[in-house]
């Protein structure tokens, strides 16, 4: 033997010691040459050389155990983990059932999550953060009014009024109606965003007479002009020409909507709508140690102490100052918290079956774990075990969750009603997957202790058959399930509660037959057609040309259609007596309409005459009102004939006509007293929409519309060409998406406790194989078993449904803001909730329980041997 | 591992508890495991070790570091005999008959 082959290789002892460090390598270099010659010596060189290189590998491998002390602890981590892969891949069936029903809920939480986060959590992203404001007080403000609060309040940093209004863009292109808001010069330092180009507004564009300017989005910019810079200084006709100044910066929508123009207001106090015109909103930075309160008692202060007093009723408003960010999103606040709410009980439920699965396979591990603890593991290294690998399956199924809602979130953005505030900002984005992260870590937790306490419990492994524990561990899984199914049937209830009431909804008479009905919004303006006889020709005319295409009955126009978010109300007096000048009126929707309007939308009349060509300018004033209002101010007789009066008792029209109750703005509000007014006596809206009843609604004859309004006067824009029945489907989106998502929600219970209880009768079933056997054996019948096992099964899921129902009592409470003629405690509901949940649960029961009476005795026994 | 190094006794460094534990066994080890038991162990307060000088001409008498077992490691050690035990409890029987 040469000296070569007695020594180790030497490339592989000079890796070796490089490898460790200098005084541990040393010492285990020499025991390796020790156990080198020995093996040599029993199996030859070669051999001991290949093991030696093995050897080297190995340690090269877990060089890093040696080189730190938290080493050691990183290196089992990693061994744990490495053991979790292992142990989840040899359970492919578990494996993947658990993944699955952690990732649904996780998915659905994320989803959820993302919304609340974009929508409501997350902060505007504008300097002034907490204190940008929003200040209103019962009314609107005129022009003055803001004057006169902005110059003597000193709560507010900066304090800038708007108004939203639609304006007719013409010239260069189709005419069209962008959004545009009427802005005070402080308004983009209030929101502390500068214009991208050009300069915003000065004090001097909103003086009287002052050149018209205009400051346009970055989305306006880009596609009508091609987002070139030279567009300052250029003109543009929004209803008179204004010159662009500037070029909002990009995502720039303080209302949460889009905007496409900002437009001075004009403060001239020459004019009436100065001092008369109460349509401003202010907007407001607060001082940095000023409260909302503060602000509030100082407008109020303000507001009673002027001389001359700004108020003529003794009485003056109160004013609210709320944070921006609240007023922004506060009306859908409600809706998803309520969906977070039912989105974490899904997880919870995912979470339960999942315990509830680790539980029915923690007894099969039993013996291995306790193995592990004979050989000194000790509990807190077993639960750590145990927990890793839970944090595997948490991880695989946050990021199968993560990655299957990005697959769907083009489809899920889709059906995001366009009312919600800043839902064009929701997305899956860094945050989102932070959340995602955190919920995993907590779902964790939630499934993974429990067993891996139970689990590591001292010596599990070696109680005897039959002994408490196993009583201790059928509780605790009939336990599971109990809680499973009360959490089920809350869910179920709240979705069925929904559902009805979604039902209900869809079944309201809207008070109109919108079948084979157009609308479709013209905007004249009253640039165009300074004139109101010009606007009422304008519209005969257009009538006229509609009339002429095949198949179209009836046209008729309003300003305002039913079932938009729009509203405009006039202050009536009851009695036709004046009312005292600091009682609230009561208001009636006032509605301008042509002769025509009621019979295309298909409103009956009910009492009187229809509005027609001879009620015009000049003669006698004439409206309609409706069975409501009709009601209220003469319940025994007639109206008509009579004097519709405003609350000061001063006369507006003669009413002629009772048509019936149409829903104004939304199917689940009651209609309201509404009255009609002949557009040719009150011809001031510069828009109105036609509607347009033919002989089929179909899409195809958009165009025919659109060219017999263009031939009238191609410079009128025409805009939102709807059908009617999609006009009522929209004022359903939320509720709808809050039904569809419950009922979504429902469908993943069902199923989850469907498959909880299965799992868990076969587990029982499995366990008491033995037992079943013996009692086969001793001349029970099949019949006998399956009734006693399915009836063993079904007491946890009674015990369930008891408390599911106390629980969905309270927690349906916080759904009644979304009830439509359906009560929280509707006993239909609860009763078709629990036959179907009880029917789900017997049938998932049933074949576990006929697997356990077809078990033959004698192999069982046999088995137990 | 404990118990290889109680068989061992005085003569108990990594080599012959590596020899030992594979006889036993009847598979092989891979020192890099024993090492790092060791450690761990040792870290727990399970063993104690100490390291022997060796002397410079004899190559037999190189620097080994010898382990021992603490009092706690002995009590684990018959605690973990009687669970086995346990374990084997009526297995026996049922092994025996098939």
């Amino acid at each position: 033997m040469t000296r070569r082959e007695a020594l180790p290789p030497r490339a592989a002892e000079w890796l070796l010691e490089r490898t460790l460090p200098p005084a541990e390598g040393h010492e285990i270099a020499e025991d390796l040459r020790e156990l080198f010659a020995h093996r040599r010596r029993e199996r030859g060189v070669l051999s001991a050389r290949l093991w030696y290189w093995k050897q080297v590998a190995i340690f090269i491998r877990r060089a890093g155990v040696f080189r730190s002390e938290t080493g050691l602890e990183a290196d089992s981590l990693r061994a744990d983990v490495a053991y979790a892969l292992r142990s989840l891949r040899r359970a492919p069936g578990f494996t993947a059932v658990a993944v699955v029903t952690l990732a649904l809920g996780m998915g659905a939480n994320i989803a959820i999550w993302s919304v609340v986060h974009h929508v409501v959590l997350r902060p505007l992203g504008y300097d002034a953060g907490d204190r940008l404001v929003r200040v209103w007080p019962e009314h609107h403000f005129t022009r003055k009014r803001f004057e006169t609060f902005r110059d003597r309040t000193s709560s507010f940093e900066t304090l800038s009024a708007y108004t939203l209004t639609g304006l007719t863009l013409t010239g260069g292109g189709e005419p069209g109606v962008v959004t545009g808001l009427l802005v005070s010069h402080e308004h983009f330092d209030v929101f502390g965003r500068k214009p991208l180009l050009g300069r915003s507004f000065t004090a001097s564009d909103g003086e009287p007479g002052a050149e018209p300017v205009v400051i346009i989005s970055h989305g306006m910019w880009r596609q009508r002009f091609g987002g070139l810079a030279d567009v300052l200084g250029q003109r543009i006709e929004l209803e008179e020409r204004r010159t662009i100044v500037g070029v909002a910066a990009p995502g720039f929508e303080p209302l949460g909507s889009v905007t496409d123009v900002w437009v001075p207001l004009v403060f001239d106090p020459h004019d009436d709508e100065y001092t008369h015109m109460a349509n401003l909103e202010l907007v407001a930075v607060l001082r940095e140690d000023t409260s909302t309160e503060s602000a509030r008692a100082e407008l109020e202060a303000v507001a009673s102490g002027l001389d001359p007093p700004l108020y003529t009723l003794d009485e003056v408003p109160g004013y609210t100052v709320a944070p921006f960010h609240d007023v922004l999103v506060g009306s859908v606040t409600s809706t998803l918290y309520v969906l977070l709410g039912a989105v974490s009980l899904v997880l919870v439920l995912c979470c339960v079956n999942v315990t509830n699965l680790l539980m029915a396979r923690g007894v099969a591990r039993e013996r291995e774990l306790a193995i592990r603890q004979a050989m000194g593991a000790s509990r807190a290294r077993i639960v750590r075990l145990l927990l890793t690998e839970n944090a595997v399956l948490g991880l695989f199924a946050g990021a199968l969750g993560f990655v299957t809602l990005w697959l769907v979130s083009g489809y899920l953005t889709a059906i995001i009603p366009s009312r919600i505030p800043r839902g064009g900002d929701i997305s899956l984005d860094g945050d989102v997957a932070l959340i995602g992260l955190v919920l995993t870590i907590v779902a964790t937790f939630l499934f993974g202790l429990a067993p891996a306490l139970r689990a590591s419990t001292p010596m599990t492994g070696l109680t005897t058959r039959g002994a408490s524990s196993d009583k201790k561990r059928f509780r605790m899984h009939r336990g599971l399930v109990a809680f499973e199914i009360a959490l089920s049937l809350a869910l179920v209830a709240a979705s069925g509660l929904l559902l009805k009431s979604f039902w209900r909804l869809q079944n309201v008479d809207t008070g109109f037959r919108g079948e084979a009905v157009v609308s479709i919004r013209v905007s004249p303006g009253s640039f165009r057609y300074p004139e109101e006889a010009q606007r009422v020709q304008y519209y005969q005319d257009v009538f006229e040309a509609l009339r002429q295409l095949p198949g179209v009955t009836n046209v008729g126009a309003i300003h305002i259609l039913p079932m938009t978010s729009q509203s405009m109300a006039v202050g009536y007096s009851p009695t036709g007596e004046p009312l005292p000048a600091d009682a609230a009126p009561p208001m009636a929707s006032y509605r301008i309409v042509t002769p025509d309007y009621r019979r295309s939308l298909g409103i009956p009349l009910l009492e009187g005459r229809d509005l027609d060509a001879f009620d015009r300018s000049g003669s006698t004033a004439v409206g309609l009102i409706n069975e409501v209002l009709a009601r209220e101010l003469s319940p025994d007789e007639s109206f008509l004939g009579r004097e519709f009066k405003y609350e000061n008792g001063e006369a507006w029209f003669t009413v002629v006509g009772v048509v019936g109750n149409v829903r104004q703005h939304r199917l689940e509000h009651e209609a309201r007293p509404e009255v009609y007014v002949p557009l040719a006596q009150d011809a001031w809206p510069d828009s109105m929409v036609l509607v347009l009843r033919s002989t089929s609604a179909s899409t195809e004859r958009y165009p025919l519309y659109r060219d017999a309004i263009g031939s009238v006067d191609g410079n009128v824009p025409i805009t939102q060409i709807r059908l009617m029945q999609d006009v009522v489907e929209s004022s359903m989106s939320e509720p709808r998406l809050r039904t569809l998502l419950f009922a979504g929600f429902a469908l993943l219970a069902f199923v989850l406790s469907a498959v909880g209880i299965y799992g868990v009768m076969s587990y029982t079933v499995k366990e008491r194989t033995h037992d079943i056997g013996i009692r086969m054996a001793l001349g029970a019948s099949q019949k006998r078993i399956l009734r006693d096992t399915l009836l063993d099964g079904m007491r946890p899921v009674l015990a369930g449904m008891g408390l599911g129902l106390l629980l969905s009592l309270f927690a349906t409470r916080a759904l009644a803001g979304f009830l439509f003629e359906v009560e929280g405690t509707d006993p239909a509901v609860y009763a078709v909730v629990a036959c179907l949940l009880g029917g789900v649960a017997m049938a998932a029961g049933f074949i576990p329980a006929q697997r356990a009476s077809r078990s033959d005795p004698l192999e069982v026994l046999n088995a137990e041997n | 591992m404990l118990l290889a190094i109680l068989r061992l006794g005085k003569h108990s460094y990594s080599v012959p508890i590596v020899l030992e534990i594979e006889e036993c066994t009847g598979k092989e080890v891979a020192p890099a495991a024993v090492y790092i038991a060791l450690r761990r162990l040792e870290k727990k307060g399970l063993l104690s070790s100490r390291l022997t000088p060796g002397s410079k001409g004899n190559k037999k008498e190189r620097a080994r570091r010898y382990f021992k077992l603490r009092a706690a490691a002995l009590e684990r050690l018959r605690d973990s005999r009687e669970s086995f035990q346990r374990l084997w409890d009526g297995i026996e029987l049922t092994l025996e008959k098939s």
